[in-house]
């Protein structure tokens, strides 16, 4: 059916595959949002906005957060990764809810 | 992961533009919160002081500069990333 609609004929959807690219975006942009979010709060002066634009420090500051939180993930990415990190040992409240498909597996 | 196809593509590139409003949106949301936190804390009144006007705005372009300032940044530390130049 999907040969004659849009504008790719015969080219299937993989909703599996747009699924994982959606997770994979998700990563990406929580992780913007979330150097946004600390970053303002550890730059930007809260008292007085007496100027507009961003001062020398608030810049400096700035390209040194982005720096350092990027750096820090990996650190931890690494670390977390020597001991084992993972949704079994460190989300186990899931385990309840999955269960009946694990224990067949096993 | 293998690469998406054509339709594919089209298909994410939709999601990705949905996410990108609703993002933006809140993105605006916060930009105000922020801004009317820092600036107006006298409610003898209804209106605006001129203070808290030119607060606003000054908070608000800050806020526009930090986002864009971020945004660079954080381009360059993927495409160093990446590029495996990165330490």
């Amino acid at each position: 059916m999907s040969m004659f609609m849009g504008s790719f004929p015969g080219q299937e959807v993989s909703q599996e595959k747009i699924d994982i690219a959606e997770i994979q975006f998700n990563a990406m942009n929580s992780t913007f949002n979330n150097i946004l979010k600390t970053c303002l709060e550890k730059c930007i002066s809260r008292d007085g906005y007496g100027e507009g634009d961003l001062a020398k420090g608030e810049m400096c500051c700035i390209d040194r957060c982005v720096a350092k939180i990027h750096y820090s993930n990996r650190v931890i990415g690494g670390f977390v990764q020597t001991k084992g990190f993972g949704p079994e040992t460190y989300l186990r409240h899931y385990n309840k809810f999955q269960d009946t498909g694990e224990s067949q597996k096993k | 992961m293998d690469a998406l196809n054509a339709k594919e593509q089209q298909d994410f590139q939709k999601l990705v533009e949905q996410k990108q409003m609703k993002d933006f949106m809140r993105l605006y949301s916060s930009l105000v919160e922020r801004c009317f936190t820092d600036c107006v804390n006298d409610f003898t009144s209804s209106k605006l002081t001129n203070k808290e006007q030119t607060c606003i705005l000054k908070c608000s372009e800050k806020f526009l500069k930090h986002s864009e300032r971020v945004g660079q940044r954080f381009q360059e530390q993927n495409a160093a990333m990446s590029q495996g130049l990165n330490r």
